[in-house]
């Protein structure tokens, strides 16, 4: 019985252990084999690298040389991929000049067509990176195609378009972003108002109006106008303040506060703190404090024994106001719950961030 | 039947069972290489770069607090510190908590960060032994040092705990250094389900690695033979083990050298067990636990990528005291959790991991000594035959070798973290030889822990740190 046992398991261990070895050597072996070649094509990089610094460092010179992009367009195309990192890699933290002198260079290296080309391979990844060189070289003869591609199946490259598409900044491409900010994905949202930032004020008279079209998004419209920080977007921010939707008169609020408060605006922070809804309550708070208005510690330190967020922003609103809020703070040391508690670890923050000063 | 006639029926009978416990343990440690290497490569796709830079950009983004228990920790802590106050997340504070140390570890934090002692007092949502202090950080630095009682590890994290103003908190050990992206990778399953209520990162060894700065500028392999017998174990055990085990919610251990977990959920819990060796391991099953037994959804998601560095023992003394204590540590919790083995009601952590981890980690090592002694002695006084060794051999050693040389493939096929080619040839080396004496010796120390563990002793036992090597500069 043992013996029938033991040779079964010999039987079927001894081929199977030998042909675990077998494969996993010879993975082994692969892998070893890969290392090698990465190693050899690293090395060969690094000496096309080296060739051809001094061309691509020609076109980044006080004076763009003819002689430079003539050079580059006889770059042979199974080259071309080094030239491409090198421009990727320096447009990365690239503006102004350089970019358009690396933007020549590139068509030039045919740089520009291959990315185009790129655009409608079948492989996702592909597909991302000329969407995301094309916008590195804020090529705008490519805007049609990258908002075909704002629509593709995978989400790696409508991202990548979108960033491209901030980076580019023409302003055709506002209201295509804009359409698209409602999109089911909360990563791709943000990445579309990081891109609607990077156009600045100029993007405010179309959000206005994307927001009027569309009221679902004028909570979100708001918060990027806040962030964009542009004044042309007060006047109709201050008229959301008034708006029956809560979420959109503390998303208002709160860009107000961070745009900064003008005489209007401290009129309707101090009506915000009278709000039946805590966080617009809390938002009027947050932008006085931010605005330095001393005058208003009395009204703020009435509303230490709000709502916990608005007692809150309050408090932090206090600690902002110098003086006078540090004595309207004091006044409520000594109170119960969470007035107290909040006006005395105001008071330590500011002593601490005092005594590090 | 006489009575040479009984033991040598007996021995067979129990070198078949031997023989049958190392197949099935190797078998299962096969399908979780295979399932693990499936996973790996579809993370790989799954969290691009672009997560990340979402997971920055987000105003959804989880706070955390990063909570350091360190007890006599003077050699690492700065460092350690350090590298966390430059991790790349967009909101968390760091919560060092001095656990009575009688070395100067709380001098090393307060003089190298510029802490001043603050009238701090916090709501104890768990019971700790009693705070002595609190520093905070005036130059910015988003930077809390609790000075407490020694209390132990768990009670440390406990002070931590109660102090978090965000709702996730990362544990980590004061010897670790986190990876700049850590976090932002480790969050990632937290904001793709909100019902992920704990998150553990791959634990990976610094000795051979160069720091400069509380970061990881150069990976090598240790020169010690036993730290590298040990990135071959640490290998094995998170890219095989815990990938398989995390796919189907069966993650039974997140190591406590760095796992993440709702904060809510651990002060449900009643926060960290202070009466265990193995708190790491007794609070995910105390998660595990709880939402079963209320029917609630939930996740314990291992992410292989976010790493963390940590200093592995290099004497033979320390490595058994460790290896002793994770014994130890993984039988308190087993026999506080005896109500879920074989349970239906815990789905596959009951019918599953806690069989699995009942017969091959907590008795495990008495089967495996009791196994090599017996059989050594059968054979030498020809009880049995050679060819009982032969495939005990077989089984367990080749076959273990080829998991340890797989596992080190998987390494390198994912992450290849390892940058020399000479790392992955000598790593496959160490892990073909790991079975030829050290899996043996590493053996022994556990057998020691359960003796220990039926003995009643529940302490630690040191840890001498010699500190990360510096960086050549």
């Amino acid at each position: 019985m043992f013996t029938y046992i033991t040779d079964l398991f010999v039987a079927v261990l001894v081929p199977f252990l030998a042909l675990s070895a077998i494969v996993l050597t010879a993975m082994l072996v692969f892998l070893v084999v890969q290392r090698g070649i990465d190693e050899l094509q690293f090395r060969r990089r690094q000496r096309l690298t080296a060739r051809y610094r001094e061309l691509v460092d020609g076109l980044l010179g006080p004076e763009i040389s003819d002689r430079c992009l003539v050079e580059i367009s006889r770059v042979p195309a199974r080259h071309r991929y080094v030239i491409e990192t090198m421009f990727l890699k320096t447009l990365a933290l690239a503006t102004g000049t350089v970019v358009e002198r690396l933007r020549d260079g590139a068509r030039a290296a045919s740089l520009v067509d291959d990315w185009v080309h790129q655009l409608s391979s079948r492989k996702w990844w592909v597909r991302a990176e000329g969407t995301r060189a094309l916008g590195l070289v804020r090529e705008t003869r490519a805007l049609p195609l990258m908002f075909k591609v704002l629509d593709d199946e995978h989400e790696e490259v409508r991202a990548a378009a979108v960033e491209a598409l901030g980076l580019i900044g023409h302003p055709q491409a506002i209201p295509v972003l804009l359409a698209r900010l409602s999109d089911q994905s909360r990563h791709q949202r943000a990445r579309i108002v990081e891109a609607l930032r990077e156009f600045g004020d100029v993007a405010t008279p179309a959000m206005v109006q994307h927001a009027r079209t569309r009221p679902a998004d004028a909570a979100m419209v708001a918060d990027i106008l806040g962030l964009v920080g542009g004044h042309v977007a007060a006047e109709e921010l201050k008229r959301w303040t008034g708006d029956p939707n809560p979420l959109i008169r503390t998303a208002a609020m709160r860009a107000i506060g961070t745009i900064g408060l003008d005489q209007d605006s401290v009129q309707l922070a101090l009506a915000a703190l009278a709000d039946e809804a805590p966080e617009v309550r809390a938002m009027g708070a947050r932008a006085l404090g931010r605005a330095r208005r001393s005058d208003t510690a009395t009204r703020l330190v009435a509303h230490l024994d709000d709502e916990w967020i608005v007692a809150a922003s309050c408090a932090d609103a206090l600690r902002r106001l110098g003086r006078p809020g540090v004595d309207a703070l004091q006044t409520r040391i000594d109170d119960p719950g969470y007035a107290g508690d909040l006006a005395r670890q105001m008071l330590w923050e500011r002593r601490t961030a005092t005594a590090g000063v | 039947m006489t009575l040479r006639d009984w033991t040598i029926g007996a021995l067979e009978v129990f070198d078949l069972i031997l023989i049958a416990y190392f197949l099935a343990i190797n078998t299962i440690y096969l399908v979780f290489s295979i399932v693990a290497y499936v996973q790996l490569r579809h993370h790989r796709k799954r969290w691009t770069a672009r997560e990340l830079g979402a997971v920055m950009r987000s105003p959804a983004t989880p706070g955390i607090s990063i909570l350091v228990p360190a007890y006599n920790e003077a050699a690492n802590v700065a460092e350690s510190v350090r590298s966390l106050l430059f991790l790349n997340y967009p909101l968390y504070e760091v919560i060092v908590v001095n656990d009575g140390s009688k070395d100067d570890t709380l001098d090393q934090v307060v003089e190298s960060f510029e802490l001043v002692r603050a009238p701090v007092s916090y709501t104890q949502a768990v019971p700790t032994k009693p705070v002595r202090g609190v520093y905070r950080s005036i130059s910015g630095l988003d930077l809390t040092v609790i000075d407490k009682e020694n209390g132990g590890k768990a009670d440390a994290i406990n002070a931590g705990v109660n102090a978090a103003r965000h709702p996730l908190v990362c544990v980590i050990d004061a010897d670790s250094v986190l990876e700049e992206h850590s976090l932002t990778r480790a969050v990632l399953p937290i904001i793709e389900n909100p019902a992920t209520i704990a998150v553990g990162g791959i634990v990976r060894l610094a000795n051979g690695c160069a720091i400069d700065h509380g970061r990881v500028i150069d990976i090598g392999l240790p020169k010690s033979h036993l730290a590298r017998f040990q990135v071959v174990e640490y290998l094995r055990a998170f890219l095989a083990g815990r990938v398989a085990l995390s796919l189907v919610n069966g993650l039974m251990i997140i190591s406590g050298a760095f796992g993440i977990f709702s904060r809510a959920a651990v002060i449900e819990v009643g926060g960290f067990r202070q009466d265990t060796v193995g708190e790491d391991m007794e609070m995910v099953a105390n998660l595990h636990r709880l939402y079963r037994d209320r029917g609630e959804k939930y996740r314990i998601v291992f992410q292989p990528d976010p790493v963390c560095w940590t200093e592995a023992p290099e004497s033979i003394r320390v490595l058994a005291r460790q290896r002793d204590r994770w014994q130890r540590g993984t039988l308190q919790v087993l026999s506080r959790h005896w109500r879920m083995f074989a349970n239906p009601r815990y789905g596959v952590i009951g019918l599953f991991v806690m069989p699995y981890y009942v017969i091959f980690e907590g008795i495990g090592p008495v089967i495996e000594l009791l196994g090599y002694v017996l059989t050594v002695l059968a054979v030498a006084f020809h009880l049995i035959g050679w060819r009982f060794a032969y495939l005990l051999f077989l089984a367990a050693v080749v076959y273990g070798a080829m998991i340890s040389l797989a596992s080190v493939i998987l390494e390198e096929v994912s992450f290849r973290r390892y940058p020399r080619l000479g790392d992955l040839l000598w790593l496959a080396f160490y892990g073909f030889l790991e079975h030829f004496g050290y899996r043996q010796l590493s053996t022994w120390w556990r057998v020691r822990g359960v003796f220990r563990f039926l003995m009643g002793e529940r302490g630690w036992g040191d840890m001498t740190r010699k500190g990360f090597e510096k960086a050549q500069t």
